[in-house]
């Protein structure tokens, strides 16, 4: 904790877990053991121990969420709050710039106070206990060689209204020095001493100290000292029989009106009336709890402990009332992208490009840099505060027309780049601004315009985001204006990710490769008759956990012949086949079928007589697509080249086209 | 026997129909017509019928209305064409951990029955003891099953479904079990 706002996500988060175990126990009090009932705060130990909010994780409520809104809406900050330890860390160099610094200050200053009074009052004790007499060993050697304990140090101290052990590492068992001691009361801090409550209760104090401003938590420490005791009673009652149990419950009885003084590193049977009469109903119910409880409170105790310790994944971002006319609305939109993080590249590219369709700054927001978040915030207030009162969530991607939500995206050639990924993403317009955003649109409908943007995603600590690498470029393409589905199977007029090259006797050749990589974004839209399958559109909500669902390849080649046209004129028709190169060299048979064609393993096949006009005009063209095979979020990796054979005239030649730009040269 | 015979048939006839309402879900559109607190109604009557022979069950009466009472919610919110699952992530972790205690405690009681009426040489305690302990496992899977796919990021289905399959197979069990302890009180004809 570095600052007032981790403080709080560490002590709400161990505030919900609290309030979810005051609940189960106070379900079970009756019903499952003392044994049961102390271990369980172990849940609360582990959380305060854990650090808040990692891995953009949080526990049954999403504390992340609210304690980012409210700095945002109290300060202006849009940096991410994290706990980096469970432990008070000093304010970061300089003078404190903000009253949330001073109270963090405020906050520092309690938990040291408390701290210095806890031991101040652990050493006035210790001290009270050397003035104190050697107490006679022999009933405590007796009683822990009769109930299987280790006996330890007494002293017998004037004053003492009961006896209790002090210490953890050099325990001293402390009786009252003016009237004898039960056996029973020496039973029960002996067992104290073998179960080491007296390091657990030095530890409930730790936390006291860490959380000193938050009552529910020392309720719940209060709550877990006693049940420290009951537990102890329970321990006891197991040892004893008959009446010597009911003994016990009077001896208990018997320092109801006892004075309590909590200590650190203390341990004493005797914790106040209200706290006895409770434990003396326990006694009463110990016969009560069924055989065999033992799976039934691991089980229970398994299924609190787990969403509690780790938590729920942020689910995405939060829209709220989608009026957009409410800062606060827009504050908690913020906050939730920078809460909820993209976890893969697949997910950061998807919000990128939902952010660029919808034009909506949250979804830029759970996929940008963390250090934009402040500049991405004020373009988006000013355009909601600005003369054209745009909604909160406007944002200007560049984009030069307006995209076709039903088409999506379409990012290609996905290529791995330093440790990130580089890629094209491509929208589909309806309608264009060939000339500027100033002048009128482009609106054939016989074209469809194409926007594309050269991105790259990268990992920034926990989380993906994407980087625009240059300006959106119009592409206008040769097909009439439609949702672009056909884009999944390549593109001529747009980049490759690998151009593969080779010249040869009398032919130029050239392989253009392409793949397309997508998520899964289809949702079925409604119907009025809900047995019916509604219409397939594109799904514009992000999903910062996603992974790619498809990857396509595709390739166009081209041969052009580079000699004469009576040359051309004598070859007469000329068959191809071609096969890709694996790293290694090798390929797949080259193989000429009837026509043209391709088989999956990437060879293809055609002529002169199928692949151009007639007569023949000297150029050969070839193209198709296939599914990506293996898992789409893999590495992709690309042929390493070609190996192309021409036939004409019964004479053969092959080439081996490499890349010449884009992939490995 | 401190209860009539008639009660005690009466509440273990309960307790086996209301298994019934628990873990068949038979749906119109988004209701149910097995809905699950008709199943609670019954254990509550099962336990009023049965209190009088074995003490603990009267613990379970705070359960079997909590219980209840969110299952009956979660039906009437269900005409809306909506569902309560998830929508109170901290108190659906409190109804499955009341939920594990409230079958755990039944069944153990119910054995208790079993054990003081089933017949001489019949194994009737042993079975319902051992099949309590396969449900509260199931179950405690079946409640930790969403956590751990979240935290392995991303969901299970087969192991839900494993799950939900062994789970209706061992309440198959139960019911049988529990309609062989019934007719340890059949009234006299």
């Amino acid at each position: 904790m570095t600052d007032l706002w981790s403080f709080l996500l560490q002590t709400l988060t161990a505030s919900g877990a609290a309030a979810l175990l005051l609940a189960v126990k106070a379900l079970f009090r009756d019903k499952l053991s003392p044994r049961w009932q102390f271990g369980v705060w172990g849940v609360l130990a582990l959380v305060l121990l854990l650090p808040a909010g990692g891995g953009g994780r949080y526990a049954l409520f999403n504390w992340p969420l609210w304690v980012e809104s409210a700095k945002t809406a109290l300060t202006g900050d849009y940096s991410l709050t994290r706990v980096l330890a469970p432990i008070p860390l000093p304010l970061g160099p300089g003078r404190p710039a903000s009253p949330a610094d001073l109270l963090y200050l405020l906050y520092l200053a309690g938990a040291a106070a408390l701290l210095l009074r806890y031991a101040l009052s652990y050493l006035r004790l210790r001290l009270a206990l050397r003035r104190g007499a050697e107490a006679d060993g022999a009933q405590i050697r007796r009683v822990a060689a009769a109930y299987g304990c280790r006996p330890c140090r007494a002293v017998a101290v004037p004053g003492l209204s009961s006896a209790f052990v002090c210490g953890v590492f050099r325990p001293v068992l402390a009786l009252p020095a003016e009237r004898p001691v039960d056996d029973k009361v020496i039973l029960h801090e002996l067992l104290h001493l073998r179960f080491h409550d007296a390091a657990w209760g030095l530890l409930i104090c730790l936390f006291r100290c860490l959380h000193w401003c938050n009552p529910l938590l020392w309720i719940c420490a209060d709550l877990a000292q006693n049940d420290a005791e009951s537990l102890c009673d329970q321990r006891v009652l197991e040892r004893l029989e008959g009446e010597e149990r009911r003994d016990y419950g009077r001896i208990l009885l018997s320092m109801a009106d006892d004075r309590y003084a909590r200590a650190p590193g203390t341990s004493s049977m005797a914790n106040g009336g209200r706290n006895i009469r409770a434990r003396i109903q326990a006694i009463a119910r110990f016969r009560r709890y069924p055989a065999g409880m033992a799976l039934v409170s691991v089980c229970i105790a398994a299924v609190l402990a787990l969403p509690a310790l780790f938590g729920t994944r942020a689910g995405g971002v939060v829209l709220g009332s989608r009026r957009w006319d409410d800062a606060l609305d827009f504050q908690t939109a913020m906050a939730s992208a920078r809460v909820a993080r993209c976890t893969t590249a697949a997910a950061a590219l998807d919000a990128y490009g939902k952010a660029v369709l919808e034009q909506n700054g949250i979804y830029r927001a759970l996929c940008a840099p963390l250090e934009e978040h402040p500049a991405l915030a004020a373009e988006m207030e000013a355009a909601a505060t600005g003369p054209d009162h745009w909604v909160y969530t406007r944002w200007e991607s560049g984009l030069p027309g307006y995209p076709d939500p039903r088409a999506g995206y379409f990012l290609y050639n996905l290529t791995p780049d330093s440790g990130g990924y580089r890629a094209l993403m491509v929208f589909p317009l309806q309608w264009a601004y060939p000339d500027g955003p100033d002048q009128p649109p482009a609106s054939d409908p016989d074209c469809l315009w194409l926007a594309s943007r050269p991105v790259r995603a990268e990992r920034r600590e926990d989380r993906w985001v994407v980087l625009p690498q240059g300006a959106f470029t119009l592409t206008e393409t040769s097909r009439s204006l439609d949702d672009g589905g056909w884009l999944v199977w390549g593109e001529a007029s747009l980049p490759a990710a690998v151009t593969y090259a080779a010249e040869t006797e009398q032919f130029r050749l050239e392989l253009r490769y392409q793949t397309v990589h997508a998520l899964d974004n289809a949702i079925q839209s409604q119907t009025g008759l809900s047995w019916l399958p509604g219409a397939s559109a594109f799904d514009t909500a992000v999903k910062p956990y996603a992974r790619f669902a498809r990857a396509y390849a595709s390739y166009s080649f081209t041969a052009v012949f580079t000699g004469s046209e009576d040359q051309r004129a004598a070859l007469g028709e000329v068959r191809y086949a071609a096969v890709p190169l694996s790293a290694d060299g090798s390929h797949p048979a080259l193989k000429y079928g009837a026509g043209s064609g391709s088989s999956s393993t990437g060879a293809f096949w055609g002529s002169s007589s199928n692949s151009g006009p007639s007569p023949w005009d000297g150029t050969l063209s070839d193209g198709a697509g296939t599914y990506l095979g293996g898992d789409p979020n893999d590495t992709p990796v690309w042929p390493a080249g070609y190996l192309v054979e021409l036939t004409a005239g019964g004479t053969s030649r092959q080439a081996t086209l490499l890349p010449v730009e884009g992939g490995a040269a | 026997m401190t209860s009539h015979p008639e009660a005690l048939y009466r509440g273990v006839s309960h307790a086996a129909w209301g298994y019934l309402f628990l873990y068949l879900d038979v749906n119109l559109g988004t209701v149910s017509i097995l809905p699950a607190f008709v199943g609670y109604l019954l254990f509550w009557s099962a336990i009023g019928a049965l209190e009088g022979e074995v003490r603990d069950l009267s613990l379970l009466r705070p359960l079997c209305a909590l219980l209840g009472a969110w299952a009956g919610a979660g039906w009437l919110y269900s005409w809306t064409g909506s569902s309560l699952d998830g929508r109170f992530y901290p108190l659906d972790v409190i109804l499955q951990a009341a939920s594990l205690y409230f079958h755990f405690q039944l069944f153990t009681d119910l054995a208790l029955l079993a054990a003081r009426y089933q017949p001489e040489g019949a194994d009737l305690d042993r079975h319902l003891l051992r099949l309590r302990t396969l449900q509260v496992l199931l179950l405690t899977g079946l409640a930790l099953a969403g956590p751990l796919s979240d935290l392995c990021g991303g969901p299970a289905p087969w192991l839900s479904a494993a799950l939900s399959l062994a789970g209706l197979l061992v309440s198959l069990a139960l019911m049988n079990r529990l309609f062989a302890l019934r007719r340890c009180f059949h009234p006299a004809p």
